[in-house]
């Protein structure tokens, strides 16, 4: 297969296919005669490796020493295992990121929007605004 | 009247923090006469602990700063910080399923690794254990990996 067979195969775009020949993560024979990338089942393979890898946030990089653990014979389970499992760590600090940032500005959202029907009551963050404002003008 | 570094101390923040944003014109404090040095005074320090509570709440500094100039022009900015706060409340929302779902791939991932034997390293063996991944959860785009991550500035 040529570069824009296989982005079709994998689909995907032709620039990622050459921008991962480029940095050695796929490795296409030449065509003798054009000179043309040319790639097999194997490379075939190892895209669809890169691919799902990714999905599963492991960097470039880390697929690269996956791959360089394949091509010594060894085998990369446990490394990717080990990546994985602080990955979801992570991952579940970000949830929890997340959530407390989106109840922190709901709240907020909340107290600007009571703020509408009330004029009397001038707490919140409008009313933070509006101190703000004061100050600026003094 | 503080200079930068007891301005600082006062509301917790470095030093280097508070000459950016006056550097970025988010804070304005006056300049000492003879020596030239910022001076900040309390309207400084309610400037400063708005700015940290804006980020808190996922504003950017150039929103702060047109939120500043609206108000410099007596303008309210209450809409405009509804609005801000509404579409931040949008972007946490699809950031958050984006990491829920790719917490589901890793333990889907996970689950179907630990069924399988450890089998003789070749190349053939590592795609079945990938594929069985990807086949679990077909039609997901491949790049999804890419898309949440980086944009936070979070490290890869």
């Amino acid at each position: 297969m040529n570069v824009s067979e296989l982005s079709i195969e994998a689909k995907i775009s032709p620039h990622v296919v050459r921008f991962y020949a480029r940095t050695g993560l796929l490795k296409p024979n030449r065509n003798p005669s054009n000179g043309y990338k040319v790639f097999g089942q194997n490379e075939v393979s190892r895209l669809r490796f890169i691919r799902m890898a990714q999905c599963l946030s492991y960097s470039l990089a880390e697929v690269a020493e996956m791959l360089r653990r394949l091509e010594d014979g060894k085998t990369p389970c446990h490394l990717m295992e080990k990546i994985l499992r602080e990955r979801l760590v992570e991952n579940q600090e970000k949830i929890e990121l997340f959530v407390r940032k989106q109840a922190l500005m709901e709240r907020a959202l909340g107290q600007m929007e009571k703020q509408i029907w009330s004029t009397s009551s001038m707490d919140g963050l409008c009313d933070h605004f509006q101190s703000l404002v004061e100050g600026t003008r003094a | 009247m503080m200079n930068v570094s007891e301005f600082a101390r006062e509301v917790s923040v470095t030093p280097h923090t508070v000459r950016y944003y006056a550097r970025l014109g988010l804070l304005k404090p006056q300049r000492d006469p003879r020596s030239r040095y910022k001076k900040f005074t309390e309207s400084d320090i309610a400037r400063l602990q708005f700015i940290i509570r804006a980020r808190s709440l996922g504003f950017t500094l150039s929103e702060i700063g047109e939120i500043f100039r609206r108000s410099a022009r007596r303008q309210t900015p209450c809409p405009m910080v509804r609005e801000i706060i509404r579409r931040r409340i949008e972007e946490t929302t699809e950031r958050l399923d984006a990491v829920l779902a790719l917490r589901e791939r890793m333990k889907q991932a996970l689950v179907l690794w630990e069924k399988m034997p450890d089998q003789v390293p070749d190349g053939n063996a590592i795609c079945a254990l990938i594929e069985a991944a990807g086949d679990s959860h077909d039609g997901d785009s491949p790049s999804a990996g890419h898309d949440h991550g980086n944009k936070g500035g979070d490290k890869r």
